[in-house]
């Protein structure tokens, strides 16, 4: 977003003002703008913004799992949790909205800034699905973090 | 032949004078309308956690003698 004054008076001064929204960006970026204007020798001056933002919890390799295999034996998915604040943080619970085809297991690796979360299939019959958990923590910048787990499970 | 060495000279001096005024008025006009200017075109932000909102403010100058109109400013 930009905000900006209209008109600029001979030998006068205005300002342009670029306004970016971290919340969808993540990791290094690089953003540019255009001021068009009325200079018949210069129409346009480009502006260039670059920066970082940092997740406040980063799950790795990502926010998805998947489980595929045979009923029973399906190998358990996991990611790890990050803090990458430089306080600790405490996940204070997972809630799982399907509790009939996985489970969840949280182990504390590094207590307070890194955890692997295991899910296990617990499927009774064999199918797709896709489970939404929700990971709850003390961050009140990042109090839920949402993970999908997808299975695919099959008879012997 | 000194008299056409003399006018050889007077061709050369007319022709330099012809360009001095050429070269002069089309810096007069260059400084005419609108002129932008910005010191500077460049920023980065230090580092920040998700959410934060980021904001700069670049200084655009009129070194023009008529008012500079910003039209439009687009982003990618």
């Amino acid at each position: 977003m930009a905000r900006y004054d209209e008109v600029i008076p001979p030998g006068g001064r205005g300002k342009v003002t670029i306004e970016i929204d971290s919340s969808r960006i993540r990791g290094e970026f690089e953003k540019k703008a255009i001021v068009w204007s009325n200079d018949p020798d210069r129409m346009s001056v480009a502006l260039y913004l670059k920066g970082e933002v940092k997740a406040h919890i980063s799950l790795e390799p990502g926010g998805y799992i998947s489980i595929a295999g045979v009923k029973g034996e399906a190998p358990p998915g996991h990611v790890e949790i990050i803090n990458n604040h430089e306080s600790p943080v405490k996940l204070t619970g997972v809630d799982n909205d399907l509790p009939d085809r996985i489970k969840c297991r949280i182990e504390e690796i590094k207590p307070g800034f890194v955890y692997r979360l295991e899910v296990e299939d617990i499927s009774k019959n064999e199918g797709h699905y896709t489970a939404h958990l929700t990971i709850r923590t003390d961050n009140p910048e990042k109090p839920e973090i949402p993970l999908i787990v997808r299975g695919e499970i099959r008879e012997e | 032949m000194t008299k056409r060495i003399s006018n050889i000279s007077l061709c050369f001096f007319f022709l330099v004078g012809v360009l001095a005024c050429i070269s002069q008025s089309l810096a007069e006009k260059k400084g005419e309308g609108p002129v932008i200017y910005l010191d500077k075109t460049s920023h980065t932000f230090p580092p920040v956690f998700e959410g934060v909102e980021l904001s700069h403010t670049f200084t655009v100058f009129n070194r023009g003698t008529a008012s500079l109109d910003l039209k439009k400013v687009t982003h990618s």
